[in-house]
C-alpha cells in the first residue's frame, strides 16, 4: 500500500472517530469540525437545516455574522437536491450564502441529511477532487446521523425538563391552595368572628376597625388567584418564532413602565433575535419592572444590554439598587416567592420570566450582592 | 526596551515616558531574573500604561539568548485587554467581536503554557474573532515544568489563565519548525488531554521507544527520557502544511507519554526527528516569510520554543543568527526580541488556530 493511500486511510479514520463525541449538538459539532478544519486546513464551517420551510443556521465556526434571513433559499434548495458533495469556487452568489466572510478558494458543500447541509471554506486555490469528495461523503453523512441523534436527545431532554417543571408547578399549586390561600382565608374567618363579637357587644365602631384587614386579605387572595391564572395560562411558544427587533420591543416596554423620579434607564443597542414577540416582551417588562421597584434614590440606574457569545446572546438587566440577599437568590425564580411584603404583588413575575427564557432554549441566572444592586442574565440561542 | 538588571521603578518610568492610550506594552521576564513580579506590577499599576506580561524560561534580543532580564515591546492600536481565568474549565465562552475584522487586526495572546485546555481557548478565540485576522503569541511558564503564576496584567499575576488583546495593527507572520517524519503513521488510540496513553492500541511508550531507540541508538533505560525525546517529537498531520508538533516531555509509571499541549483521541500522528541544519533553516524561513510581506514594521517579535534550545544546544545561536540575518536581508529595522516559550501561537488566515510546540514564530508589527 502506498504512503499516500495509507495517509488517506489514517486521515479518514481520524475524522470518522471524531464523530459523536457528545450528545450535546454544539459539542458534537465542535469536536468534529475542529478536527475537520485543522487537518484539512479549512478556514470555516457551518451547518444549515431546512425546518418548516425556513432555513436555520444550526452551527458555525468561526461565529456567524450574517443574519440567516438573508440566505438565498433557491441556491440552498439546489444544493440539497444535488444530494452529493459539491465543490464550488467562491463567487458573489456563494459569498451571499456564507454566514462568515469568505474570500478566494472554494466552498465544499456536503449533504448531511435530507434537510441539512454542511459547508466548509477551503482557502486552497485548487478544487477538491471528485475522489476526495467521494471518500468524505460517507463520513460526513455518518456525522449527520450523529447530529440527528444529538438533536433528538436534546429535544427529549427539553421535554423531560418541561414535564419536571409541570410536576413542580402542580406541587406549587397544592402548596398555594393548602397554605398561601388558606392563610388569608383563616384571617378573614377570625376577623369576621371578631366583627360578630363586637356587634354583639354593640360596638360597631370597633367592629369597623377590622374591615381594612379583611380587604387586605382579600386583595392578597385576589393577587394569588390572578397570579395562578397568569402562570397557568402561559401558552406554549408558537412553533414559528419571528424575527424580533429588541430595540423596538424594549422601547415599547419602557413606555409602559412607571419610572421613579430621578431614576435613569440606559438601554444599549440590542440585536434582532428569533423569538415569540409577546413572550419576549413579558421577559423584559417583568425584569425591568422588578428592578424599578427596587430603585428609589435619585441617580439610581437601570441598565439593559447584551453580549454576543457566538452561538447565543447573553442579555442582562442590571440595577444599582439594594440588591437581593443571598438567602433569597435561589428562590426568586420559583412561583409565588416574593422578596418583600407588598401584598399587591403576586411573586409570579420572575417565575414567568424563567419559564419563557427556558422555553426559548435559554437559561437565566441572578448575580447580586446586598447593597450593590442586582443583575439578571439570560441566554437566548441565535 | 531591554533591562538587564531590572528595577521595577526604572521599568515603570521608562514605560510611562512612552505611554499612549492605544499603546500596549508586552513585558517579557526571564524566569531566573532576580525580580519580584508583584513589585513590578505595583509599579506598573501606578502608571497609565496598558500592559500584559509573562515569565518565560529565557529571552531573545537580536541574536543573543538572555538568561536574565526584562524585555518590553511596544505595540500600537490597542483596543482592549481581556483576561480568561480557568483555562481547564471548558464551559466558558468568549465575547464575540461584533464586527467582521480583517487582516489589519491582530490578537496578541499569552497563555499559561502548562495549562490544560489551551486548544479549547484558542478555538474560542477563533470563534470570537474569525478567520481573517492575525493571531500571535505563546505559552509562558517555567522550564521546571511546574505550573505556577506566569502571566500578568492589571488583573493580577495568574496561572491556568490567558491574557489577550485586540490590536488594530497590520501584522505579518512567519511560522516554521523544520522537524521531519521518522516513522508512522500511528493513531493515538487513547489519550487524556495532554497525555498519550496508547498508540495503535498498545502502551504509548512501548511503541515510541521501539522506534526512537532503533533510530537514536540510545536507550531510555540508561538516559533520562527527555534527553532522548527532545529530538523525537510527535507530529499531528495536516494536509498541505507542516504538521503540528507535540513535545513528549515525560513518561509516567503507566507508560503514558506526557506532552506539552493536548492530543485528541484518535489523532493521526507521525514520530518526527530533528536535524540541526533543517531546524535552523526553518527558523530563518519563518523570519523571511514574515519579512517578505512586511513594509516598515515598528516592532519585531520572536516566540521560539524552549525545547528547540534544549535540542540545538550551542547551535541555537546559529538559529537566532539565521532569524536576525533573514530580517536584515529584507532591511527590517527593529531589532528582533522575544521569548523562548512553552508553546507558540500563530495564524495568518491560512486555517484553524492551533497551539504549536517546537516551532519558531516571527511577528512583524507595522
Amino acid at each position: 500500500m502506498s504512503g499516500g493511500t495509507l495517509q488517506t486511510i489514517f486521515s479518514l479514520y481520524e475524522l470518522s472517530m471524531a464523530i459523536g463525541k457528545s450528545l450535546n449538538y454544539r459539542d458534537n459539532c465542535d469536536h468534529f469540525m475542529k478536527v475537520f478544519l485543522s487537518r484539512k486546513m479549512l478556514k470555516a464551517g457551518w451547518i444549515v437545516q431546512l425546518h418548516n420551510n425556513r432555513l436555520r443556521l444550526r452551527y458555525a465556526i468561526p461565529g456567524p455574522y450574517r443574519p440567516k434571513e438573508e440566505v438565498d433559499m433557491d441556491f440552498i434548495h439546489g444544493l440539497l437536491n444535488e444530494n452529493k458533495p459539491v465543490c464550488v469556487s467562491v463567487n458573489k452568489r456563494v459569498k451571499d450564502i456564507c454566514p462568515v466572510p469568505v474570500s478566494g478558494g472554494f466552498i465544499i458543500v456536503f449533504p448531511i441529511t435530507n434537510d441539512s447541509i454542511l459547508s466548509v471554506h477551503s482557502p486552497r486555490n485548487e478544487p477538491w477532487s471528485s475522489v476526495e469528495l467521494r471518500q468524505l461523503d460517507p463520513i460526513i453523512r455518518k456525522f449527520g446521523v450523529s447530529l440527528k441523534a444529538s438533536a433528538d436527545y436534546e429535544e427529549q431532554k427539553l421535554l423531560t425538563k418541561r414535564l419536571e417543571r409541570n410536576n413542580n408547578d402542580l406541587n406549587d399549586y397544592a402548596h398555594i391552595v393548602s397554605h398561601d390561600l388558606k392563610s388569608p382565608l383563616r384571617n378573614i374567618h377570625s376577623l369576621v368572628q371578631w366583627i360578630e363579637e363586637d356587634l354583639d357587644s354593640d360596638e360597631p365602631k370597633k367592629a369597623a376597625t377590622h374591615m381594612p384587614y379583611i380587604y387586605s386579605s382579600l386583595e392578597k387572595m385576589d393577587s394569588l388567584i390572578s397570579g395562578i391564572l397568569r402562570y397557568s395560562n402561559l401558552r406554549e411558544l408558537q412553533e414559528s418564532l419571528v424575527k424580533t427587533d429588541l430595540n423596538k420591543l424594549i422601547d415599547e416596554v419602557k413606555s409602559m413602565l412607571l419610572v421613579p423620579l430621578g431614576v435613569q434607564i440606559v438601554i444599549h443597542e440590542m440585536p434582532q433575535v428569533r423569538a415569540d414577540r409577546l413572550r419576549m416582551s413579558q421577559v423584559f417588562q417583568n425584569l425591568m419592572d422588578n428592578a424599578l421597584t427596587a430603585l428609589k434614590r435619585s441617580g439610581d440606574c437601570l441598565e439593559v444590554g447584551y453580549k454576543d457569545l457566538g452561538s447565543h446572546y447573553e442579555f442582562y438587566v442590571k440595577d444599582n439598587g439594594p440588591g437581593i440577599a443571598k438567602a433569597h437568590q435561589e428562590k426568586v425564580f420559583q412561583v409565588f416567592q416574593k422578596l418583600d411584603a407588598d401584598s399587591t404583588k403576586s411573586g409570579i413575575g420572575l417565575a414567568i420570566v424563567s419559564r419563557i427564557v427556558e422555553d426559548h432554549g435559554g437559561q437565566i441566572r441572578l448575580e447580586s450582592r446586598e447593597g450593590e444592586g442586582a443583575a439578571f442574565y439570560f441566554t437566548h440561542p441565535k | 526596551m531591554i533591562f538587564e538588571n531590572p528595577n521595577p521603578r526604572e521599568i515603570a518610568q521608562a514605560m510611562q515616558q512612552n505611554a499612549a492610550p492605544d499603546t500596549l506594552f508586552v513585558v517579557m521576564v526571564a524566569e531566573n531574573t532576580p525580580l519580584d513580579v508583584a513589585q513590578l506590577m505595583t509599579a506598573l499599576n501606578e502608571t497609565t500604561c496598558q500592559y500584559i506580561g509573562g515569565i518565560f524560561p529565557k529571552l531573545i534580543f537580536d541574536d543573543k539568548l538572555l538568561n536574565l532580564g526584562v524585555i518590553v515591546t511596544q505595540l500600537k492600536g490597542l483596543q482592549k485587554i481581556h483576561t480568561v481565568r480557568g483555562l481547564a474549565d471548558v464551559s466558558y465562552a468568549l465575547e464575540k467581536h461584533p464586527e467582521v475584522l480583517g487582516s489589519d487586526y491582530c490578537v496578541f495572546a499569552l497563555v499559561d503554557g502548562l495549562a490544560s485546555g489551551i486548544s479549547g481557548f484558542l478555538s474560542e478565540l477563533y470563534r470570537s474573532y474569525g478567520s481573517e485576522i492575525r493571531y500571535f503569541g505563546g505559552g509562558a511558564g517555567s522550564l521546571s515544568l511546574q505550573q505556577a503564576p506566569c502571566i500578568f496584567s492589571r488583573e493580577g499575576f495568574l496561572e491556568d489563565a490567558a491574557v489577550y488583546c485586540l490590536l488594530n495593527q497590520t501584522t505579518h507572520l512567519g511560522v516554521k519548525h523544520g522537524w521531519e517524519k521518522l516513522g508512522g503513521p500511528f493513531i493515538a488510540t487513547k489519550t487524556n488531554a495532554n497525555i498519550v496513553e496508547e498508540i495503535n492500541w498498545k502502551p504509548a511508550f512501548e511503541v515510541y521507544r521501539e522506534l526512537v531507540e532503533a533510530d537514536s541508538g540510545a536507550s531510555f533505560d540508561s538516559q533520562a527520557f527527555f534527553d532522548i525525546a527532545k529530538g523525537y517529537p510527535f507530529g499531528m498531520v495536516r494536509e498541505g502544511s507542516e504538521c503540528i508538533v507535540r513535545d513528549p516531555i515525560a513518561v509516567n509509571e503507566q507508560g503514558h507519554l506526557i506532552c506539552v499541549g493536548e492530543v485528541a483521541e484518535n489523532t493521526f500522528l507521525n514520530v518526527l526527528k530533528g536535524k540541526i541544519d533543517p531546524l535552523i533553516i526553518a527558523a530563518g524561513q519563518a523570519a523571511a516569510e514574515a519579512a517578505d510581506q512586511a513594509g516598515k514594521p515598528t516592532a519585531a517579535i520572536i516566540i521560539d520554543c524552549i525545547s528547540r534550545v534544549l535540542f540545538l544546544g550551542d547551535d541555537f545561536e546559529r538559529e537566532a543568527k539565521a532569524v536576525s540575518i533573514a530580517l536584515r536581508n529584507k532591511e527590517i529595522d527593529p531589532t528582533i526580541r522575544g521569548a523562548l516559550s512553552l508553546g507558540e501561537i500563530s495564524s495568518f488566515g491560512e486555517g484553524f488556530l492551533e497551539f504549536f510546540n517546537k516551532t519558531t514564530v516571527v511577528g512583524l508589527f507595522e
